[in-house]
């Protein structure tokens, strides 16, 4: 703590004359109005200057569209900073990213040339997400954050670490790989981070998650975040965190800001329902979870067929294929996505309004995690199950375990549960990136990406712009309130924490 | 409530370990109350009841007792203290007591008058203890009183709630633990959804099953071509670049190459999620995209999951186990899986089952919530056992015919369900049929046995035909035969097959003709082994090592067993006349079967080690030719074992050799001197020091369940004195 006071002074004494002004000449992007819910809204009241983070930090953060931080962020952060354990739940879409990620940039030191974070996450998808995140915050702070994950080039991953990393995000297998041959250097790597880490903690990661703990240095911190602890992870606990600070805040497991209902229906109408739910519902961008990967193909041609745009990932595509989808879904270019449990953890998309679950899953975690996918950061959303004869038991079950009741889907949803007044302000991950599509001028390869952030806020929603005319209309979902663009902003973590009418934080 | 005072015996727990017969004489008299009703009661009775009424009185602190003295007066008051280590009762602490009852002589004012705020009664004055209106779900209070303080302090104050999570001695929670708070979810009917008459006319013949095309499909250039989506992803928006200016960058290259080669020659290394990190498709069809990625395995047990690594976690049934051969059965996969990619005859079977008209449902989803606490939470169990049942009815083999009136039996107990409850549990089980009334069981097993079930897929025929009835038709099921009217038709030829192929008895002697053939005569009396054919030891009691001591009676028990023993091999020889021996070799085989590699030694191959230490290995000196275990074997060991040595006797198998264990060169004759007819236990029951080294081996390698039974009748006759 005292070292980021000295640097925070620092700043202040070396740069007095940009001190009344640097957040005057900081890229914030537009507010998101949409309203939000208690479950991040329910703070303290604490700014992130109150933290004593170091200023460069704080630029990228209020750069990213932060404004306040979230319960579990001023919860985590300052316990984080000074270098506890942490076991950290708190809901879907509330801000556990960044929540880990702002001590992460706190803590590592840009000069030293090793990897100083390790960040573990379940999910290829998740990785590539919670790096963007990294070097989103991290922009001004001059840290290096790399991803490694299967699926990709394991030659170019072990060339990049030739290079500076500070920060490693990565799924447990490659990662193991790469430290086990001494390739990635975690020996002065003192903060362990495991997103998602019910999972984590699963038998099948966890044995891996073990070894790979074996080359961080004895003296470690680490951070543990998850929206769902099935089961203890008591043993864990013991055997490998010191004195770990609980951090629970969750009175009750599902989102508020998320309405569910159940269409019960026949197998083989399940189809003509999920129709009926297109041209009914005012959906934004909606995801659709299927239980196995042949069924995602499926139905994802289903869905183009019937005029949609969509797109399907699962598993068993090619790590590039599902990048690309992954990508362009964030960026809003398509309107639905199938897809398996593959994005039930973590994905962060913030224009998703709505989920469907095609086919009912299997455990109370799954659900709870799919149909967080909608209504991120306390916005509103919908969940819509089809169930099934079979799946009924199942419904009740998972009802039972998170204490909630699933309605029958009326004949009319009010629109207040779901659609935002004003879908513009929805944030998306890379808004440069589309500026240059627009332009269809540089090659992406050729930018250098810490400076695509680096653009005018008023150019930040050229989504809106990108599509061909002459596709608009096939593309649009039937209620004609809608625009007719050929997609919706998403958007990265909660980059609009700030409700409607709140003024802006003091300094 | 009244209660008695019992004093409590201080010396009850370091008894504990002692020898339970005397434990069971002391509990009795630790009583000092003289009720002649009293029963005797050992420690653990006592420390029982104890526990209750210290429970009771811990219950009781503060609220209203009476309190009787041996005076005769009664008292009222707040308890507020009492003590339980008293040595004569329990002492008791009264506040504001009142006189309620002066007794015989005094008057009520007058010992009113004495008494002051509070009242201190020993325990030797207290004749009764009267507690009344003891609220036992104080805990339960206490704990929601507890969670609707948490729930309104986050709105209050974030400090407060955060120190009681502390407070709570960083109780980890997880779910379930934070959902059950929430209201009580029941089952309760599902409203069907109906597609509007008046939307868009959804064309149900045409594109509207999941199952019709299979064809591999580019979704990017459909996307593209149908809605003008340009992908645009650049990995470096997420990574770090590769510097390929640097002047290394060549042999930084071949390094790289050199390392991503020896990282992807790995093997898959045993866990899936690494296998898929290095590239390497091993086969996960056991395991869906929730199980890899989502969902958390619940088979909490590492030694036990790491035994069924290999197969699906099922993480739909959490906490139970389905059988490995089971896992890959359709019961056990999504319904909707199953459905699209069956055909579509099948699905239609499936999808049939929900019940069109509103009544019909009503009806079914009674029926359905009858069943529901079980079904809910045992269906993929259940159906484990119908698996189970089925496959071992289709082995299993009745030993002697069915009786001739039992078909009828059974083709009457075809319509009423009550009527299964007078069969007989014989080869027909009834079990399958009873449990597949649940609706969900019943349509998979239409889809994936309809091999077996074909009275069942005659049945589910007509609900494909889209009536109303069908799906309460298919369900009412002939409850007395679960295969209808046919056998189920398994194959022969295999079965056999099987069956001798991993009769180790039967594999063995065929092993040993052919050695036999190949050496010729003069060879013949090559010793017999049997494989070891498997090696984890179960651990189950009798297979825990013991010293051999522990199978030893002390001194005393010794000559009354010596004397039993002499009983005994009486009896033995007045049955059977003949070789004594013969039940305990039969004994020892059996345990040789069941446990083949039990045994105290616990070394890799313990029966050979057993046969070897005995200087034997199954080898005759006195018998030229070779033994064999008949076939027929396996089915008669449990019989010998069961009814222990008395019966033993009457099992003599022409195999046999007599006198086999007497006649062997380590043979014990026993400390105690009945050669030759000295049965099993007598030779168990010998003296510690008076068994030879080679005859405690022996027994070793029969170190199995019947060893023990024998062992512990043994033990119980004598001491009963209760043999025949």
């Amino acid at each position: 703590m005292s070292s980021t006071n000295n640097n925070f002074n620092t700043n202040n004494n070396s740069n007095t004359d940009l001190d009344l002004d640097w957040k005057t000449a900081l890229n914030i992007p537009k507010k998101d109005t949409r309203p939000q819910t208690d479950d991040v809204l329910n703070t303290k009241g604490n700014t992130f200057e109150d933290f004593y983070l170091k200023r460069e930090l704080l630029m990228g953060i209020f750069e990213a569209g932060f404004e306040k931080p979230s319960p579990i962020q001023e919860e985590a952060i300052p316990v984080a900073i000074t270098g506890r354990d942490i076991l950290a739940r708190a809901k879907n879409g509330t801000g556990k990213t960044a929540a880990f990620v702002i001590p992460t940039l706190e803590k590592v030191k840009p000069k030293l040339n090793k990897i100083q974070a390790l960040i573990m996450v379940p999910t290829r998808e998740l990785a590539l997400q919670t790096s963007q995140v990294v070097r989103t915050l991290g922009k001004h702070c001059g840290i290096s954050c790399m991803v490694t994950t299967g699926g990709t080039n394991l030659r170019d991953d072990i060339l990049r670490l030739n290079e500076t990393v500070h920060v490693l995000v990565g799924t447990p297998g490659r990662v193991l790989d790469l430290a086990s041959r001494k390739v990635a250097d975690l020996s002065d790597c003192s903060l362990f981070i495991m997103d998602e880490a019910d999972k984590m903690l699963s038998r099948d990661f966890k044995t891996i998650i073990e070894q790979i703990l074996s080359f961080l240095p004895p003296t470690h911190q680490s951070l543990l975040f998850s929206a769902t602890f099935p089961l203890t992870v008591k043993e864990f606990m013991v055997k490998h965190l010191h004195k770990p600070y609980e951090i629970n805040l969750m009175e009750e497991l599902t989102l508020k800001g998320i309405t569910q209902y159940y269409a019960f229906v026949e197998e083989r109408q399940k189809l003509h329902c999920l129709n009926t739910l297109f041209s009914k519902l005012q959906i934004n961008q909606a995801i659709i979870f299927c239980n196995s990967t042949n069924r995602v193909e499926l139905l994802a041609k289903k869905i183009t067929d019937l005029g949609y745009s969509c797109y399907y990932s699962h598993a068993r595509m090619k790590q590039q294929e599902r990048n690309k989808v992954f990508h362009e879904f964030r960026q809003g270019k398509v309107r639905t996505l199938v897809c398996s449990d593959l994005l039930t953890r973590g994905i962060d998309i913030q224009a998703v309004n709505v989920v469907i679950n095609f086919d009912f899953p299997k455990t109370a975690e799954t659900y709870l995690h799919r149909i967080g996918r909608s209504g991120r950061f306390g916005h509103l959303g919908l969940a819509i199950n089809l169930i099934n004869w079979n799946d009924r038991f199942n419904l009740y079950k998972i009802e039972q375990e998170l204490g909630t009741e699933i309605a029958a889907i009326p004949a009319t949803i009010d629109k207040s549960l779901y659609v935002a007044e004003d879908d513009e302000t929805v944030p998306v991950p890379f808004p440069i990136e589309q500026q240059s599509y627009h332009q269809q001028a540089t090659p992406q390869q050729q930018l250098p990406p810490q400076q695509q952030f680096a653009i005018p806020p008023q150019q930040h929603h050229p989504q809106f712009m990108v599509p061909p005319p002459q596709h608009h209309q096939q593309q649009a979902y039937p209620p004609p309130q809608m625009p007719q663009q050929q997609g919706y902003p998403p958007q990265q973590e909660h980059f609009m924490a700030m409700p409607p009418g709140q003024p802006q934080p003091q300094f | 409530m009244k209660g008695n005072f019992r004093k409590r015996d201080s010396s009850t727990n370091s008894r504990k370990g002692g020898n339970p017969d005397n434990n069971y004489a002391n509990g009795g008299s630790s009583n000092n109350q003289n009720n002649g009703s009293m029963l005797y009661e050992n420690a653990d009775t006592t420390k029982n009841f104890n526990d209750r009424q210290d429970y009771l009185l811990v219950n009781s602190i503060g609220s209203n007792v009476t309190v009787t003295v041996t005076s005769g007066v009664k008292y009222n008051g707040l308890l507020v203290s009492c003590n339980l280590e008293s040595s004569n009762g329990i002492d008791v602490v009264l506040r504001f007591p009142k006189v309620v009852d002066a007794g015989v002589s005094n008057s009520v004012d007058d010992l009113a008058r004495t008494l002051g705020e509070t009242l201190l009664i020993h325990g030797e004055d207290v004749a009764e203890l009267e507690l009344k209106n003891i609220d036992l779900s104080l805990d339960e209070k206490w704990e929601n009183s507890k969670l609707q303080e948490a729930k309104p302090s986050r709105a209050n104050s974030e400090k407060e709630k955060v120190n009681n999570e502390l407070n709570e001695g960083g109780k980890f929670r997880t779910d379930v633990d934070i959902s059950r708070s929430g209201k009580e979810i029941k089952e309760r009917k599902l409203e069907k959804w109906t597609p509007e008459e008046g939307t868009e006319r959804f064309d149900i013949n045409k594109g509207q099953a999941l199952e019709d095309d299979s064809t591999a499909w580019d979704q990017f250039a459909v996307n593209e071509k149908k809605f003008g989506v340009k992908s645009t992803f650049d990995e470096h928006l997420y990574t770090t670049k590769i510097n390929k200016d640097d002047p290394n960058y060549g042999k930084r290259l071949q390094e790289a190459e050199r390392i991503a080669k020896e990282i992807e020659s790995q093997g898959p290394s045993g866990n899936i999620h690494i296998a898929e990190d290095r590239g390497i498709n091993i086969d996960d069809s056991g395991l869906d995209e929730e199980d890899l990625y989502s969902g958390v395995d619940r088979r909490g047990d590492e030694l036990l999951a790491a035994l069924k690594s290999n197969s699906k976690p099922n993480a739909n049934k959490a906490s139970r186990y389905v059988p490995p051969t089971l896992r890959q059965q359709p019961h056990n996969m999504d319904p909707a899986i199953i459905s699209s990619s069956n055909s579509t005859n099948n699905e239609n079977v499936a999808a049939t089952t929900v019940t069109t008209t509103p009544a019909e449902a009503e009806a079914t989803k009674e029926k359905a919530s009858q069943k529901s606490p079980k079904n809910k939470k045992g269906l993929s169990s259940k159906e484990a056992q119908i698996e189970e049942l089925k496959k071992f009815s289709e082995k299993f083999k009745v030993p002697y015919d069915m009786p001739k009136d039992m078909p009828e039996v059974l083709k009457r107990s075809n319509s009423t369900l009550k009527s299964n409850s007078s069969l007989p549990p014989k080869p027909i089980s009834k079990t399958p049929s009873a449990k597949t009334v649940s609706p969900t069981a019943q349509t998979t097993v239409v889809k994936s046995e309809s091999r077996k079930s074909t009275s069942n897929m005659s049945q589910g025929q007509p609900s494909a035909a889209h009536t109303t009835r069908s799906s309460t038709s298919s369900r009412r099921r002939n409850h007395g035969s679960f295969f209808g009217a046919k056998n189920p038709h398994t194959n022969d030829a295999k079965r056999a097959a099987f069956g001798k192929s991993f009769n180790m008895f039967i594999k063995s002697k065929e092993a040993h003709d052919e050695k036999q053939r190949e050496h010729d005569a003069s060879e013949n009396m090559e010793p017999f082994f049997i494989e070891k054919p498997y090696f984890t030891a179960p651990t189950w009691l009798n297979t825990i090592e013991e010293s051999y001591k522990t199978f030893f009676p002390d001194e005393n028990t010794a000559i009354q067993e010596a004397q039993t023993r002499f009983q005994q091999r009486q009896m033995n020889s007045m049955g059977h006349g003949g070789p004594g021996m013969n039940p305990n070799m039969g004994m020892n085989m059996g345990g040789m079967m069941g446990f083949p590699m039990g045994g105290p030694s616990a070394s890799p191959t313990p029966m050979m080690n057993g046969f070897a230490g005995g200087s034997m290995g199954m080898y005759m000196p006195f018998q030229p030719q070779p033994m064999f275990y008949h076939p027929s074997m396996p089915q008669m060991m449990p019989v010998m074992g069961n009814n222990g040595a008395e019966e033993g006797g009457g099992n003599i198998s022409p195999q046999m050799p007599s006198g086999f264990m007497a006649a062997g060169p380590g043979a014990p004759m026993g400390a105690f001197g009945y050669p030759g007819g000295m049965p099993f236990q007598g030779m168990m029951g010998s003296g510690p020091s008076g068994m030879p080294a080679s005859g405690s081996t022996i027994h070793s390698h029969g170190h199995g369940r019947n060893y023990h039974q024998n062992n512990h009748n043994g033990h119980r006759n004598n001491s009963t004195s209760g043999h025949k």
